[in-house]
């Protein structure tokens, strides 16, 4: 277990490795750059900034000198005409992004379960059928157009604060939360709901369920102690992809409400070709999504050993 | 009549040579819910294909003078025979745009397939009938694309194309389709390695490679027709993921450029003015959601009928 555990977190390094060049290459590959405006700058200007970021050197030369900043815990700073260092950025939105997906998680995996528990266990019946129509109609629902439901029905109207419940845009305190909360929810909501329901109905017929059925455990048990627990562990492979569409379905989110998360700066900076910017949030991005992917073959490792001696 | 003949009944007509798609065919038409997701998509399909003659405009035409003639705003819906779903700011028929996007959709949904099959399965294929160090190299590139956050990855792509001539081609959704197969390939190639895997040491390669039949035409000839069940229930579920994709792009203004519009580009148009005129994000909405749930409950029904194994969990 534990050379697998270490050689699954070594891995982490090709990997951010290979995405943050990738990154780079895609975005110097781009037109544009950071100096375009109307009416447009000097050329004499422009050299000079260039020359200030360093973006007049070589290719490799700039990727190096990035990644050296990097493993100082130096991000560098934006590329913009009043330069911040992006390490604030990320500092700033980060949390809220977090804040944001972390909720929405905890919101799927508290409605998604039990939903698909109940579909399993009336298999067939009228009940099985609403909760996967349910969860059907949260597959049909992208984030982007739930949120444009929500605003219109649960939102306060401009200048009507005495309409509606919650605000529209922004973030601040709670009454903030709910809306974009339950548009990002809504798909892993659905996804979990499907998936532990299937799973369940693959323990229904397992020999251990009969065998605690033959004993005269009593059912309520079998369910809680037999087929939940066991129904569980397949579920956890899907929360690492989930907690990745979390984290990059929320760019939209953001958008839609205006939540300064790191999902709106990420945008801000591509249209603005801020290539500081745009290398920090997604070597962020994708740091996260692989330590999540991590933690989840981590998990299942421990309790699968025959995962390890791949 | 002798007793013989009564103990061996004559085979039943049309099941003398039963292929496993036409029990797949069965399995997936005995399915309710494959049932509405086939009619779901089909009707989209036919939407896509015969749109251009049905829609009672051109989804490019500014009726100007009806949205004059109201005051200078768009035409609400039920207002009018001419447009029976409302205009919008600028008089174009919101009937005939939805019916539009249903092209654009379909279009995107199915090219993207198109791509990522042929980067997913020629790699994968490779890497699991070669292995060795070709294998493990494709495979580790696969692991790297697949803990990029493929959202990420498909804005960056989009904005390497934005304002070159190739992001004006098909009114942009070139780039959409390119963008979103290049990101979603790595599932498929993960499949089709599993599948070539479990395959390639089965009696018939073995007996193919004793008569030396090479490599390529082994692959191409006996284990990939094998390996069709599974791709096929891939492609059909990637359908939903790349519409989907598709509709956030667009929504964030980086997939198909106006004046073509997708749903997604139709739901964004319609939040500019949410208050004033909120029926306009409805009939884009609604088709969105009716895709996106009939392309996932074929995808479900197809999956169970090509695997039988699954079957119960429907």
């Amino acid at each position: 277990m534990l050379t697998y555990a270490v050689r699954r977190v070594l891995w982490l390094g090709p990997v951010l490795f290979v995405a943050s060049v990738l990154t780079f290459l895609i975005m110097h590959w781009a037109p544009g750059s950071p100096w375009l405006q109307w009416p447009p700058l000097e050329p004499e200007t422009v050299a000079k900034l260039d020359q200030q970021f360093g973006l007049d050197r070589p290719l490799h030369e700039q990727y190096l000198r990035w990644m050296s900043g990097v493993l100082r815990g130096d991000f560098g700073e934006t590329t913009q005409f009043d330069p911040v260092p992006v390490g604030d950025v990320i500092a700033h939105t980060l949390p809220i992004s977090l804040h944001l997906g972390g909720m929405a998680f905890v919101l799927a995996l508290l409605l998604g379960v039990p939903l698909g528990v109940v579909a399993a266990l009336n298999h067939g019946t009228v009940i099985d059928y609403a909760a996967t129509g349910f969860a059907i109609l949260g597959m049909a629902a992208p984030s982007f157009a739930l949120g444009v439901v929500l605003q219109l029905t649960l939102g306060h109207p401009p200048f009507h604060e005495e309409i509606g419940f919650f605000p529209r845009t922004g973030w601040g305190g709670p009454e903030h939360w709910v809306l974009p909360t339950i548009a990002l929810a809504a798909l892993p909501m659905a996804q979990i709901a499907r998936f532990t329901r299937a799973s369940m109905l693959d323990v229904i017929h397992a020999d251990y369920v009969r065998t605690a059925h033959s004993k005269g455990v009593p059912e309520d048990r079998i369910v809680t102690r037999h087929m939940i627990r066991n129904a569980l562990i397949p579920i956890a492979t899907i929360t690492g992809p989930l907690l990745a569409v979390m984290l990059t379905g929320s760019i939209v989110v953001e958008r839609l409400f205006e939540i300064p998360g790191m999902g709106n700066s990420f945008l801000f900076a591509i249209q603005f070709r801020d290539y500081t910017t745009i290398m920090g949030v997604a070597l962020v991005y994708a740091a996260a999504v692989a330590v999540a992917n991590m933690l989840v073959d981590l998990a299942y490792g421990y309790i699968d050993p025959r995962i390890r001696d791949h | 009549m002798s007793e013989s003949e009564l103990t061996l009944p004559p085979p039943a007509e049309g099941h003398a040579h039963r292929s496993p798609w036409a029990d797949a065919g069965r399995a997936l038409l005995r399915n309710r819910a494959g049932v509405a997701g086939l009619v779901i998509v089909g009707g989209l399909a036919l939407l896509a294909v015969i749109g251009p003659w049905i829609a009672p405009w051109d989804y490019r035409v500014q009726d100007l003078e009806a949205v004059l003639a109201n005051g200078n705003r768009p035409l609400p819906p039920f207002a009018s025979w001419e447009h029976l779903l409302g205009t919008d700011r600028l008089g174009r028929d919101i009937l005939s745009r939805t019916i539009d996007g249903a092209q654009v959709s379909m279009t995107v949904a199915l090219i993207a397939q198109v791509v990522v099959v042929l980067i997913g399965v020629p790699l994968g294929a490779i890497a699991g009938w070669r292995g060795g160090r070709t294998g493990s190299l494709i495979m580790r590139f696969t692991d790297v694309m697949y803990a990029f956050p493929e959202l990420l990855f498909i804005i960056l792509l989009v904005y390497v194309f934005v304002g070159t001539p190739a992001h004006r081609f098909l009114n942009g959704l070139f780039v959409v389709f390119v963008a979103i197969g290049l990101s979603a390939w790595v599932t498929m190639a993960r499949l089709v390695r599993a599948q070539v895997l479990s395959l390639k040491h089965r009696e018939f390669v073995e007996a193919a490679r004793a008569v030396g039949v090479p490599g390529w035409k082994i692959v191409t000839r006996h284990v990939l027709p094998n390996a069709v069940g599974p791709v096929v229930v891939a492609v059909s579920l990637g359908l939903p993921s790349a519409i989907l994709a598709e509709s956030t792009l667009s929504f964030l203004g980086l997939g198909v450029q106006p004046p073509r519009a997708s749903w997604g580009a139709l739901i964004e148009q319609g939040t500019e003015h949410l208050d004033l005129y909120p029926w306009q994000v409805v009939p884009p909405m609604l088709a969105l959601a009716l895709a996106l749930v009939g392309f996932t409950l074929l995808g479900d029904a197809l999956r169970d009928a090509l695997d039988p194994r699954a079957s119960r969990r429907r």
